[in-house]
């Protein structure tokens, strides 16, 4: 059973409930299945339902991000995708088909996604929000508009930024942290990987 | 409003000479579970604690080793004490535009919980309270539950008082007089 994310759901304005967790997962992207998926829900939602272009949808950073994918049972509600920069995390492109919309599906895939920012150990997130959505995003996080920086506008509708604290995280990986640990799949650090039982072979000499 | 301006060094310069240090996730856990444990109430949670106080730079406070006294001290922003005067404020849970965050001007202080196991930690819990609201938050309000009745006794020793509306069992501490350079 997958552990409760109790440091990503502290960016949000409530708690989890215990049977939001039962109905929704939410974890990174690690097969080309889970990134099609993904990409399929961007494309309902970006380039159906809001005309974004599809080169101004697919950007050229969607190979150097990490994917997050929420499902109710095995059917793909909702994405994200997380840019990591030297301080700061950058949460972009999140997506919830209409389906699924008014559903907790939106929070536990923040709360996921916030939970494996906050392992990596950083303390903020930013998001770019279409400003006429700040109503909708200030009721899922604890968070605020940057202040004194511009609105912007691009791909057709206003933007301002919105930055998240991140709760700090007591098991937080840093440099030290054990080898073996930091080379398993990402977001799943506390189970033993393939990796790890490659370990039990024989090691060649240098 | 008042509003004070938080002298975050001076502040843990001084819970120090009491023995108190700012709290590690596993000294909160360790804090919070004997303040359950002495009355009887549910806290927030370690999590929960260790988030505000990471944003706040003052929030969760132990002493002993191992862990024998918490003292947990939320900053508040001036809309964080309109909301415990008026009840939507959630001690567990906190709005972010509800708590004072480090660097940010301070219009109350909400003590979330105060315990200690034996008489020596009680004292230094009772004297790190006292000392740090003279000398660091005399401006402004300071707020409270009574949650039991001893804390209700301690609070009333403190010259808290019953506050009607606002949060449930709501005690509260007027600001206090300070002279003019302590004054935002």
């Amino acid at each position: 059973m997958r552990p409760r994310p109790d440091f990503g759901e502290l960016s949000l304005t409530r708690p989890l409930d215990p049977a939001m967790l039962a109905q929704f997962s939410a974890g990174p992207v690690r097969t080309l299945e889970e990134y099609q998926q993904a990409m399929t829900l961007r494309a309902a939602v970006y380039m159906a339902e809001q005309d974004c272009p599809y080169e101004e949808e697919y950007d050229g950073n969607d190979f150097s991000c990490t994917h997050f994918l929420v499902r109710e049972g095995a059917r793909p509600a909702g994405t994200c995708r997380v840019r990591w920069f030297a301080d700061f995390a950058k949460i972009e492109r999140s997506t919830i088909i209409p389906a699924y919309r008014g559903t907790p599906a939106l929070r536990v895939l923040m709360a996921e996604t916030c939970e494996v920012i906050s392992r990596k150990g950083y303390r903020v997130a930013l998001a770019q929000i279409q400003s006429r959505l700040w109503p909708v995003w200030s009721r899922v996080f604890r968070c605020r508009v940057v202040t004194g920086r511009p609105h912007f506008a691009f791909s057709d509708f206003d933007y301002c930024e919105m930055e998240i604290p991140i709760a700090p995280h007591p098991q937080a990986l840093t440099i030290r942290a054990d080898p073996l640990q930091i080379i398993r799949p990402e977001g799943d650090w506390d189970q033993p990987g393939v990796l790890d039982r490659s370990a039990s072979r024989p090691a060649e000499a240098a | 409003m008042s509003e004070v301006r938080i002298d975050y060094q001076g502040l843990s310069r001084r819970a120090g000479e009491f023995d108190f240090r700012r709290a590690s996730f596993a000294e909160l856990e360790a804090g919070l579970a004997l303040a359950e444990q002495l009355t009887g109430q549910s806290m927030a949670t370690p999590a929960s604690i260790h988030w505000i106080d990471g944003l706040t730079g003052m929030a969760g406070w132990v002493t002993g080793d191992p862990v024998d006294g918490v003292f947990i001290t939320v900053p508040l922003s001036a809309g964080g004490v309109a909301a415990v005067r008026d009840g939507s404020f959630v001690p567990a849970w906190p709005s972010l535009a509800h708590i004072c965050c480090k660097g940010e001007a301070c219009g109350g202080v909400y003590i979330g919980a105060y315990a200690g196991a034996t008489k020596e930690s009680r004292r230094r819990v009772m004297m790190a309270a006292g000392i740090t609201r003279l000398e660091f938050f005399a401006p402004v309000a300071c707020f409270a539950r009574g949650a039991t009745e001893d804390g209700k006794r301690s609070m009333l020793s403190l010259g808290f008082h019953a506050i009607e509306g606002g949060l449930p069992d709501l005690w509260g501490q007027d600001p206090l007089p300070v002279s003019q350079e302590q004054a935002a």
